[in-house]
């Protein structure tokens, strides 16, 4: 079987180059199909894959209950300490709790092209560099607690315009210079990082946004939120810090993804009727071929089988090239969204994605007309012109 | 005209691949109308935006303490300054969210373009927890005028402690352009005086009006330079720029819009073309008896374009329409506040629309035209 | 109505990729208006092209073709199409209908080109289809029909634009005897009866028998075979 399969295949491919244009069609449409939705879903998966990276599974972030984002949440200087004395977090050399005050604010910034955009302004506090031992300093120095001073990531660096050591950056108590530039390897480059307790006076706010601390384990988290949720005095939430980022990885990208996938969706409709189309047309100008093989002995399903493999051979063509397409285009391109810097993602994660979309187009496309090149009498196909 | 029903039953030669093709060409031009559509939206609001009025809010977030209102009046240039705020939140359920902009009493002088009338406005300063609720957000809620809506606001601290706010609906107004989902109007006074103490007095964003349209960008940026060193420093966007998609995130939609229906007419030209020149190329030798008959190389090449044009135009006609359907059911289903426009088919949606059919439909017909028009009448008889 | 034919020192030759193969080396033929006449000759003698260049489908090289009095020579290809038009019928050995239009509306096909009312047109189809006997058939599909019916339809479609000359290519040649018979006589029928001046080409003898005057081409010339008084 697997035998008759292979060769008449084999012939069916030879035979392809007369068919040429006709096969292009389901070439171009899938290219055209795959191209377009992975270049729209470059933005969500970029996001989706920066937020994935953000969240540490070692860190747990405690925020206001019920809130869904940093800013939204406030924690007291009252609950502070509080949260910073509950089990199960790490200690630092001094066998101090990692748990970091932290502040988050939106920063008006000037985009490299001249537009207006906005990113977020950390508040790090003394426990900063413990809780995230992934910042480093590349340029210039760390700034200094108490100082009206700030670093900024290299994102940001690469995104905005005035983001050199030396520059300044209005904040609500006037301007504040820029000594030094950091890189995490995560979102946080795309931000500026200062002293919480400065920024805190800078903002005339009295509340943290949020806590962040080092979790002596993974394991550790249950102990933790259990001994702040318990807590009567306090009101939170605390998450693992992956999970944080995978909740809000996927309320940002929901819409943005819904989008790429209705449009590849419809796209994908159109190429579906076109790759109809073509096969049908296949299968009636191969038709004395396949009748001949058929009268041969070879079997109807063989028959049918290297139908819908042209159809996906072709579609998987189409497929890559759109996919190659769209990476050439657009990955690794930064772009801003919201308060955060992305870089526009078409992975292996998208071909891949885009490969499978193209097959099942294929397959639809290909089965109809493959189940009326099986059925077709062999007689009729031997006499038609 | 006459022959119509020759261009018809070639057309209908083979049923199946006609079919086909009028599927996939409206399915193109689905997504055509929805993207071209969405472009069309944006022009129009960009259009509708006033150039005499600008917003102003906190430079870092927060709300705006309302004594800077007389300040901001008080400067040359600016002739009236309205207050605006909203509230994020639910009703009943978390999935239920709504999205409420509270307006202070100025807001209807400031903003005299929108379609509510001043007996309306009054309705909410009348009573304090009333609500306008527009066509779109009545049908959504299943409100009409009388009924009690409540809403939960998690981000917000009342003076009860609580976190639900009670509004009755005073009247169902008419939608508002670029609001695509409609809009939930309450008075500010109610959010304000509700609020705990310390957050009391403040709102969240101004609009300023303007008198000389000439002067809005230079008095937007005196705005901010007079508050750059107080304590609230404001940022200020004029509306003809808040309007403008390409300055707002960051993702250019419009060139996106434009791509994407580009593609989506190269894959419908690819068919098309493909299609026709291979039906061109069965019937070569009808094509030929008629040249016999004494239909000119003209009259044929006229037949094969109709051909590819009744398809096209068709196609075209009835992917706009299944694109009006899916535009006008599209705001039930995104979130509120989501601020994604609804495509509208305006004229020159159809104009753009008519084009690229057109232009399929020439260039689908152009190599096959060709072959026609070279063809050797006896050679192709004879059986090529 | 009738044509009267004449070619005067025709040259032809065929391009076959590099090479020129000359087909017709200054052929001359009269043919008067009403005449009956079949013209046989093996593959490749040129009989063929003879009818190509009298319907004015193809150019000689050199030489004159008048039909009706018109100097086909010196018309372009764009004034040749609109000639042919309303001054020729042709009947093909494969019939070349539209398979996807009914009988009516092929032999409605030459009309289509006519300033003729909707009305008028179908008037003149029916009358066509009158004459070879398929009236009842109109709306039947090519498909649905047998080969001599099929032919019939040729006929009919070379006749409804009343054209004075009729030009055949093996009009029967797929046909059997007892059908090929039948359209033969049609033939003669509209030669006798509406005047039309007729050349057939053809392989068959007895079907050459139908004609009132005979040629055969032989290595370029032409031959008289046989005259029958019209």
């Amino acid at each position: 079987m697997l035998r008759q399969i292979w060769i008449v295949s084999a012939l069916n491919f030879k035979s392809l180059k007369s068919r040429f244009w006709q096969s292009m069609v389901i070439v171009v449409g899938l290219a055209a199909t795959v191209g377009v939705m992975l270049s729209m879903l470059s933005l969500s998966a970029g996001m989706r894959q920066a937020y994935l990276n953000a969240g540490d599974p070692n860190r747990a972030i405690v925020v206001t209950k019920g809130v869904e984002q940093e800013g939204q949440s406030a924690i007291t200087r009252a609950m502070a300490p509080m949260i910073a004395a509950a089990p199960g977090i790490a200690k630092d050399k001094d066998g101090k709790p990692l748990a970091d005050r932290n502040l988050n604010m939106g920063v008006p910034v000037l985009r490299k092209d001249g537009s207006k955009g906005f990113t977020t302004m950390r508040g790090l506090a003394d426990k900063g560099q413990g809780v995230r031992p992934e910042l480093k300093i590349v340029a210039g120095r760390m700034f200094q607690p108490g100082k009206r001073e700030m670093i900024v990531g290299v994102g940001a660096q690469a995104m905005f315009q005035h983001m050199r050591v030396g520059d300044k950056v209005i904040l609500p108590d006037g301007e504040w210079p820029i000594v030094g530039v950091f890189a995490t390897g995560d979102l946080l480059e795309g931000q500026l990082v200062g002293d919480t307790e400065t920024l805190l006076t800078s903002t005339h706010k009295t509340n943290y946004n949020t806590v962040l601390v080092r979790l002596a384990s993974p394991d550790s988290l249950d102990t933790f939120k259990k001994a702040l949720t318990t807590n009567p005095a306090l009101s939170v939430d605390v998450i693992r810090h992956s999970d944080w980022y995978k909740r809000v990885a996927s309320q940002s990208t929901f819409a943005l993804a819904l989008l790429g996938y209705v449009v590849g969706a419809v796209m994908a409709i159109g190429a579906l009727f076109g790759c109809l189309n073509t096969m049908y047309s296949a299968v009636s100008t191969r038709g004395r071929e396949i009748a001949t093989l058929r009268a041969l002995g070879y079997g109807a399903f063989p028959v049918a089988v290297s139908v819908i493999l042209e159809a996906v051979l072709l579609a998987v063509i189409g497929a890559v090239i759109g996919a190659g397409i769209a990476w050439a285009l657009y990955d690794g391109k930064q772009d801003l969204f919201g308060n955060s810097v992305f870089y526009l993602s078409v992975s292996r994660t998208q071909f891949e994605l885009g490969v499978i979309w193209a097959g099942a187009v294929a397959l639809l496309g290909g089965l109809f007309p493959s189940i009326r090149a099986a059925r077709r009498p062999v007689v009729e196909a031997l006499r038609a012109t | 005209m006459k022959y119509l029903p020759l261009v018809w039953a070639a057309i209908m030669r083979k049923p199946t691949r006609a079919v086909l093709t009028l599927l996939s060409v409206m399915l193109a031009f689905t997504l055509f109308g929805l993207t071209i559509g969405m472009n069309a939206t944006f022009a129009k609001v960009q259009e509708e935006s006033r150039d005499d009025r600008i917003f102003a809010f906190a430079r870092f977030g927060g709300g705006l303490p309302v004594s800077l209102a007389r300040q901001i009046a008080g400067m040359p240039g600016v002739s009236m300054i309205a207050g605006t705020d909203f509230m994020g939140g639910y009703t009943q359920d978390p999935k239920n969210r709504v999205f409420v902009q509270m307006m202070d009493e100025n807001v209807p002088k400031v903003m005299n373009d929108w379609p509510i009338t001043t007996a309306q406005w009054q309705l909410i300063r009348d009573n304090r927890q009333g609500l306008l609720v527009s066509k779109m957000q009545a049908d959504r809620w299943h409100l009409k005028a009388g009924d009690n809506f409540t809403i939960v606001v998690p981000g917000i601290k009342k003076a009860d402690g609580t976190t639900s706010w009670k509004f009755q609906v005073a009247a169902i107004t008419q939608d508002i352009n670029y609001m695509s989902q409609g809009y939930l109007f309450g008075n500010a006074d109610y959010l304000d005086k509700g609020r705990i103490l310390s957050d009391q007095g403040k709102i969240g964003q101004f609009r300023v009006k303007v008198s000389d349209a000439s002067k809005t960008a230079e008095i937007a940026e005196r705005i901010v330079t007079v508050f750059a060193n107080s304590a609230t420093p404001l940022e200020t966007l004029t509306e003809k720029v808040a309007f403008d998609v390409s300055s707002g995130t960051g993702m250019d939609i419009a060139a996106v819009d434009r791509e994407v229906a580009l593609a989506g007419m190269f894959m419908v030209l690819f068919l098309t073309a493909n299609g026709l020149a291979q039906a061109v190329r069965e019937r070569f030798a009808e094509f030929a008896t008629l040249k016999t008959i004494g239909f000119s190389d003209n009259g044929v090449i006229a037949l094969v374009f109709a051909e590819a044009a009744i398809p096209c135009l068709l196609g075209a006609g009835l992917g706009l329409g299944v694109a009006e359907i899916v535009s006008n059911v599209m705001p039930k289903f995104l979130p509120p506040g989501q601020g994604l426009p609804i495509p509208t088919m305006t004229i020159m949606v159809f104009v753009w629309a008519g084009f690229a059919a057109a232009f399929v439909a020439f260039a689908s017909s152009a190599l096959p035209a060709l072959r026609l028009r070279r063809m050797d009448i006896a050679t192709a008889l004879s059986g090529r | 109505m009738s044509a009267a034919i004449s070619l005067r020192n025709i040259v032809k030759s065929y391009r076959r990729g590099k090479e020129s193969v000359p087909v017709l080396h200054g052929l001359s033929l009269d043919i008067p208006a009403g005449q009956f006449v079949s013209l046989m000759g093996p593959s490749g003698s040129g009989k063929t092209t003879i009818l190509n260049l009298v319907g004015g489908l193809d150019h000689a090289d050199s030489g004159e073709v008048i039909v009706g009095g018109e100097h086909l020579e010196s018309l372009s290809g764009g004034q040749l199409t609109k000639w042919r038009a309303g001054h020729v019928g042709f009947i093909f050995q494969f019939y070349n209908l539209m398979p996807m239009l009914s009988a009516a509306g092929n032999v409605e096909l030459p009309l289509l080109l006519t300033n003729l009312s909707k009305g008028e047109r179908r008037r003149r189809v029916e009358i066509a289809l009158e004459i070879v006997g398929l009236k009842d058939r109109a709306s039947h599909k090519p498909g649905e029909m047998s080969g001599g019916q099929q032919q019939r339809v040729g006929i009919a479609r070379a006749i409804v634009a009343d054209p004075p000359l009729l030009l055949c290519d093996e009009p029967t040649g797929d046909l059997d005897r007892a059908t090929a018979d039948e359209i033969l006589s049609l033939l003669q029928q509209l030669n006798r009866l509406h005047k039309k001046t007729i050349l057939m080409v053809t392989h068959d003898p007895k079907a050459a028998d139908h004609a009132s005057r005979q040629l055969e081409m032989d290595k370029g010339q032409l031959i008289e075979r046989a005259l029958v008084a019209a």
